[in-house]
């Protein structure tokens, strides 16, 4: 264990966030690329609207960054992948923007989540994994640009402690 | 499409295309069965089809923030609930209400059987959109 009791620190990567990757992502779900709170990426606007990364790319760069995705992220905790892992709950919160073309510095952890479970699952064991995206140049910002934490449930016991 | 009547929002999307979770698994490099096969979620007694994973719905839900005028701006922090598995095939509803004067936002996923997958909390940013 490392980082704490029950914490599980993650190798720190960095991830440049590709504009063709976010492109991609708005493709899979039928979706314009989006931004927090911005204007859909129409071949009208697509140059004004480029800039910002969509949501749930975030979701797939932090753990990519950490732990080469979330297959890796089961591995550390000791799950497999066809173990009945499902999302719970999803905050995101952001700072500055995180851009397309530009280069963050990704720290992620592992933990057990104090989150309460229903009694149909209170079987189960809920854990977090987080992530903070920062950005890199002169100035280390106070906040990360975004914290992506995901809780999730899972009948196995995560061997995080 | 989205409807507007009053401070109430409205917005159906999807079916949930299986190709698009094949899609984002591989992308995400998350390999689980649950995502892609049948008999995997049947074994798990929740469903009979693929179910969509979480980020997919953060995709979805922010495709609504995206198309509802109020909530145009810059975004501080999105929460969501996973309430129930969204499914392939699956049409939702999101629907939203913006009582005026409130900072923070509700949005309530639907399947088209009237039962909420997912809810979501936005809170906006006090700052205006970058440009």
């Amino acid at each position: 264990v490392e980082g704490g009791r029950g914490v599980i620190k993650l190798p720190e990567g960095t991830v440049s966030v590709s504009r063709d990757l976010n492109s991609i992502y708005g493709l899979a779900s039928s979706l314009p690329f989006c931004r927090p709170g911005g204007t859909s990426a129409t071949e009208a606007d697509e140059e004004s609207s480029r800039n910002e990364v969509n949501f749930s790319l975030l979701m797939t760069l932090g753990p990519k960054a950490c732990a080469n995705g979330w297959a890796g992220i089961f591995d550390r905790i000791g799950l497999s992948t066809d173990s009945s892992v499902l999302a719970h709950t999803l905050r995101m919160e952001f700072g500055s923007p995180v851009l397309v073309d530009e280069t963050y510095r990704v720290t992620g952890c592992i933990q057990p989540s104090r989150v309460t479970l229903g009694k149909r699952a209170s079987s189960h064991f809920a854990f977090e994994a987080c992530f903070e995206f920062w950005p890199i140049g002169a100035i280390e910002p106070l906040r990360p640009s975004a914290t992506v934490t995901m809780t999730m449930v899972s009948s196995s016991e995560p061997t995080l402690a | 499409m989205v409807t507007s009547r009053d401070d109430e929002f409205e917005i159906v999307l999807g079916p949930i295309r299986r190709e698009s979770l094949w899609t984002i698994a591989a992308l995400q490099g998350d390999l689980t069965p649950i995502h892609w096969h049948d008999r995997a979620v049947s074994e798990l007694g929740v469903g009979e089809r693929p179910i969509a994973q979480g980020s997919m719905i953060v995709e979805l839900i922010s495709r609504a923030v995206d198309q509802i005028e109020p909530l145009k701006r810059n975004i501080a922090s999105l929460e969501v609930r996973f309430r129930r598995p969204v499914f392939v095939d699956d049409l939702l509803k999101i629907s939203c209400n913006l009582p005026e004067g409130h900072e923070e936002w509700l949005l309530t996923v639907e399947n088209e059987n009237g039962v909420t997958v997912a809810e979501a909390k936005v809170e906006p940013s006090a700052f205006p959109p970058v440009s």
